[in-house]
């Protein structure tokens, strides 16, 4: 295998190598690039076409891994060369890959999630009981315009409904944004065997107690 | 009196970013996982489908991505997961309904894995974290062959009696995307009885996420707050 | 819970007659002493400092032996929004009878009990947690002879005597057999079986099958009115309570007022016939969404019957607040009301010798944030609409 570390000094990620797919793994049927980051940071690699156009910073980007890659001129050494005539590739420059955020673009901080359920719904508005742990009491009653709802969740809103709300920050790479959501559960509903079933153990439960 | 709630930690300390995994072993059939599929059973609406990727569906893997949440199944795997954790309960009622509706499905495990990272500001702190957690004077520094160890994963296992009979497993690490910073990542695993038929297999595995779903979910927080509870920065 | 003076963990003496009222909660609570150290409980809430059941929290101050000394456990209600915390206090009381609506003898209730076991893992329960947790209480005891059996109240039911002086009469005045029918006709719709939908029990109303008991201790005697209303069938509510009522026996003494004071459960009538002129009232108020119960209408009809009436607390909420700033920003942005409930809670306590005449004042006592009505009605800032 060529030493690569000619071209580069690289690191590779356990973690990398499995959202990569194949990983690190050299086909003699296919053109690699390789990409590298000269401070001893990160290597990535990619298969590309021969002849593919392609956008590595979009690339890359799009594989999650680094939020940044340029081009940057780069003085081909001799076992560069080599290596590029063995996989009859002759790229004017070589990629570097600086690992500027590491960060999947998305990410949510929670900072309070309550559990709770209708307890009365208006015309323009509902109420709602809601608990943020066990220990919660007193409880929060809030009231809510129905407007903050899409169209399917109003209809959801019924007396006894259970729901979550959580607020916390969206980050959409830099960018953060506090968010609050409610969410009308969607549960499945009771089927006609387990109605049967929980009747019975009703059933079971107040037969044996002797009334007066 | 009320019950089942998430325990919300008591710490200060707020994970910086939150997942959660749910994966089931069994027999799955992954060509059904498309998103049409979940708006002619009525689980998501018109604009959900609109708004769902799909990367590939096929007979050997489905690769979907619906309501924020990607689904993920092959022959023996199918898996939900979320880097945002606001979407658990989402999550949670998804499983709960397409293992109402797929109740002959052969199943014989379920593991719920949520993970937190925690941003760490002080390097002496962190530093401390690890040497309390795996302590180095004992064994680790008496071999020349190792130069400043330090720990790099730690995993404990425990069980889990009760209704739903399984194991713990905690891993805690230093974070790889903050640092300084604790990863904390646990698995909830419930190995169905052998015994149980398909359909009474499904019915336990949603009396399962029913029941130990929320316990499930904070244990990353429950296990980072001890770790902050018990191990205090020098200056505090 | 602060007191006032040094006399709040003064346990009556044997030779006399408490009644205290709790509240609010989810639910009240109504604690009563018979005399010789009996005591009696009706309905239950959580006390917001120690989140056990007030009634509980009360006796053990006291000294009471909650085991051996509580004779009577009544639920007036089905729903356990109105008995948070009744089925910790029925597991200590093991000498008490049960005591509930007749209502809950029927199959369609048992759908109900049922559908519990479909959402018990929902944030809230399913809305009969409490009686179901009773339930459960009651199969364990049906096997042992030593416990009393469970008694379902309805019209002119003596729930609990006790023919040792001085004597005690509890009679149900409610549900009428009318009243039961109705209740679980409405009670179908809450069956899983109909609406398929898994959720926490509404609440039914009116509270048809709720249970009014009249206390006789000696020659004294109390009305509680637990959440009975007023609907216009005279086989239903108040208007069959009042004209079931004996109108040659001696009238109460002492009211509990139903249903936080709320016009829906007001009819003149049951102050007229069944009540002395200027009894002792007292309710526990009421906060949901707008609505603050008894309102400063409710109070001036209550006071225009007595002066002496009281409250367990101001009906005011208490504003919501988070020691996380962006949450408590983003709760009161995202809302178009948040509060705390319950909200301000407290203790009316009424205690009299049971050999005083019966014409003698009862001596009142208010803790927490309890207050007379005529405070509330004069003081601006508990203002309600």
């Amino acid at each position: 295998m060529t030493d690569l570390s000619q071209i580069s000094t690289f690191d590779i990620r356990p973690r990398w190598l499995q959202e990569l797919g194949d990983g690190f793994k050299r086909r003699p049927d296919t053109k690699q690039l390789f990409a590298g980051s000269y401070d001893g940071g990160n290597l990535l690699t990619r298969e590309f076409a021969d002849d593919e156009d392609f956008d590595l910073e979009a690339t890359l980007k799009a594989a999650n891994i680094v939020t940044a890659a340029e081009w940057v001129p780069q003085n081909i050494t001799a076992a560069a060369e080599n290596f590029i005539t063995q996989f009859q590739r002759k790229p004017t420059r070589v990629p570097r890959v600086r690992r500027v955020n590491t960060l999947p673009q998305a990410r949510y901080i929670l900072l309070k999630k309550y559990e709770g359920f209708v307890t009365s719904r208006k015309q323009e508005s509902f109420t709602a009981r809601l608990y943020e742990n066990t220990d919660s009491y007193p409880v929060l009653e809030a009231e809510f315009d129905l407007e903050e709802l899409s169209e399917t969740d109003r209809a959801l809103v019924v007396e006894g409904a259970p729901l979550v709300w959580t607020i916390g920050y969206r980050y959409e790479g830099d960018t953060r944004k506090r968010e609050s959501v409610i969410y009308l559960r969607r549960l499945p509903p009771w089927k006609d065997k387990e109605i049967e079933h929980a009747k019975q153990e009703a059933d079971e439960l107040v037969r044996d107690i002797r009334w007066k | 009196m009320v019950t089942h709630f998430i325990e919300m930690s008591a710490s200060n300390r707020i994970p910086e970013a939150e997942g959660l995994e749910v994966g089931i072993i069994g027999s799955f059939n992954p060509a059904i996982f498309h998103p049409e599929w979940f708006l002619r059973q009525k689980l998501i609406g018109e604009d959900d489908a609109k708004e769902a990727k799909v990367n590939v569906v096929g007979s050997e893997v489905s690769d979907i991505q619906i309501c924020g949440i990607k689904l993920v199944c092959i022959n023996d795997r199918f898996s939900l997961g979320t880097e945002n954790v606001s979407l658990a309960p989402r999550m949670q009622d998804l499983l709960l309904q397409i293992f109402t509706l797929l109740p002959h499905v052969p199943i014989s495990a379920c593991g719920i894995n949520p993970h937190a990272h925690y941003v760490i500001n002080n390097l002496q702190y962190w530093h401390k974290i690890g040497h309390t957690l795996a302590p180095k004077e004992l064994v680790w520094d008496d071999i020349k062959q190792l130069e400043k160890p330090g720990m790099l994963s730690l995993s404990i296992t425990a069980m889990r009696q009760g209704e739903f009979p399984g194991q713990i497993n905690v891993r805690v690490e230093p974070s790889h995307r903050f640092q300084p910073g604790l990863f904390v990542q646990s698995n909830y695993h419930f190995p169905l009885p052998r015994e149980a038929d398909h359909s009474g297999a499904t019915e336990l595995l949603l009396k399962f996420v029913k029941s130990e779903w929320n316990q499930a979910c904070t244990m990353p927080r429950i296990v980072a707050d001890k770790i902050f509870e018990k191990i205090k920065p020098d200056n505090d | 819970m602060t007191s006032v003076g040094n006399n709040y963990r003064t346990a009556p003496n044997p030779q006399e007659l408490e009644i205290s009222v709790f509240g609010p909660g989810f639910g009240e609570c109504v604690v009563v002493h018979f005399g010789n150290g009996e005591w009696g409980i009706v309905d239950s809430c959580l006390d917001p400092d120690s989140k056990r059941p007030a009634a509980l929290d009360y006796l053990e101050s006291l000294g009471v032996d909650v085991e051996k000394s509580v004779r009577i456990v009544v639920a007036s209600h089905w729903h356990d929004d109105h008995v948070d915390g009744i089925s910790l206090v029925f597991k200590a009381a093991k000498s008490a009878i049960f005591v509930c609506t007749e209502a809950v003898q029927t199959a369609d209730f048992n759908e109900i009990l049922s559908a519990w076991t479909g959402t018990r893992f929902l944030s809230g329960g399913s809305g009969v947690d409490e009686l179901h947790s009773i339930m459960v209480e009651l199969k364990k005891r049906s096997s042992n002879t030593d416990f009393p059996p469970p008694v379902r109240a309805s019209v002119n039911k003596l729930v609990w005597e006790r023919k040792t002086p001085p004597n005690v009469i509890v009679k149900a005045l409610s549900p009428s057999d009318a009243a039961v029918l109705a209740a679980t006709a409405r009670l179908k719709y809450l069956s899983p079986k109909n609406s398929k939908l898994r959720r926490r029990v509404p609440s039914v109303s009116p509270n048809d099958a709720s249970v009014v008991l009249a206390l006789q201790v000696g020659e004294h005697r109390v009305l509680l009115g637990a959440d009975l209303e007023v609907t216009k069938d005279a086989g239903f509510g108040w208007i069959a309570v009042v004209n079931g009522f004996d109108k040659q026996q001696p009238k109460h003494q002492g009211f509990k007022i139903p249903h936080h004071g709320s016009p829906t459960a007001y009819h003149e009538e049951v102050w007229n016939q069944m009540l002395v002129v200027e009894p002792w009232a007292v309710t526990t108020p009421f906060v949901f969404g707008g609505t603050r119960l008894p309102s400063q209408a409710d109070s001036h009809r209550i006071l225009r019957h007595t002066s002496k009436a009281y409250l367990t607390a101001p009906p005011q909420p208490v504003k919501f607040r988070d020691p996380n700033r962006t949450v408590e920003k983003t709760v009161n942005e995202a809302t178009l009301a948040a509060h705390f409930v319950p909200g301000r809670y407290g203790q009316v306590r009424i205690r009299k010798s049971v050999d005083a005449p019966v014409n003698a004042l009862w001596g009142v006592e208010l803790f927490g944030n309890a207050l007379t009505m005529s405070d509330y009605v004069r003081d601006a800032h508990y203002s309600t609409k």
